[in-house]
């Protein structure tokens, strides 16, 4: 109990301050650190599937493209 | 302590885990307890609790240094429970939790705790936060404004109408 405070107003503080988590809490911090490891994996999986998804779409219209710019240079070359 | 923790958000930027883990060690209890008295439910005040690491993690260059990394800290979690509160839904879920949770301390502990946490509870989220801060933690009533993002005049009432609400509350009991 503070000068300043009255028994009721040190009971009160008392009672918020009572059922505190622990003050050394390893499991706790295990959580966060799988947690932050879990972000980490689901970033890095974000990113190698974009870069898939890429070069899938771009190994798809490739030929297609290079069968048009023929196509067109053809065209070019008869006119 | 607090040049300690300056040195931690400093490594912390240079991607040190060690230091990240000495700074979750060093404060988890005073953010979890703050979340638990704002959330009731122990198991989403430990969720926001590791978001506020992790937003630690991410983004230490939030940390100004004009204040104590706690009161980092503790605004990160203060915005992240009110956030949270903000949900339409996830708001209602809590409140019958936070009923049924009131509920099981009015068993658990003694009547006198029960008749506080039913208080706190009654209590608008903004008045329960600055009576945690300044009763609970220990924090002055500018550092609590700090954290709260709320002007001194307001925290100072807020304290002072919630602290005068719970020993009502604790004075029904005696």
């Amino acid at each position: 109990m503070t000068e300043n405070q009255t028994p009721d107003e040190a009971r009160l503080v008392e009672l918020l301050r009572s059922d505190l988590p622990p003050a050394r809490d390893p499991l706790f911090r295990l959580d966060t650190l799988v947690r932050l490891e879990r972000r980490r994996f689901r970033r890095q999986l974000a990113v190698a599937l974009t870069f898939g998804a890429v070069s899938a779409l771009r190994n798809l219209v490739s030929p297609l493209l290079a069968r048009v710019t023929q196509t067109v240079s053809r065209a070019f070359v008869t006119w | 302590m607090t040049d300690d923790d300056s040195a931690l958000i400093d490594e912390i930027r240079d991607g040190s885990e060690r230091a990240f883990n000495v700074l979750i060690d060093r404060h988890q209890q005073a953010v979890r307890s703050f979340l638990r008295r704002l959330l009731a439910d122990a198991s989403d005040a430990d969720d926001l609790a590791q978001e506020t690491f992790m937003v630690a993690w991410t983004r230490p260059g939030s940390y100004r240094g004009d204040a104590s990394v706690r009161s980092w800290l503790c605004a990160i979690a203060w915005r992240k429970a009110r956030d949270a509160q903000r949900a339409w839904f996830r708001r209602r879920a809590r409140e019958a939790r936070w009923a049924r949770d009131v509920e099981q301390i009015a068993v658990a502990p003694s009547p006198e705790s029960a008749a506080v946490a039913r208080a706190l509870a009654a209590l608008p989220i903004e008045q329960r936060a600055a009576v945690v801060l300044c009763l609970m933690q220990d924090f002055s009533h500018a550092e609590a404004a700090g954290i709260l993002g709320a002007p001194l005049g307001t925290v100072k009432s807020h304290v002072a109408r919630g602290k005068a609400r719970l020993l009502g509350a604790l004075g029904g009991q005696v």
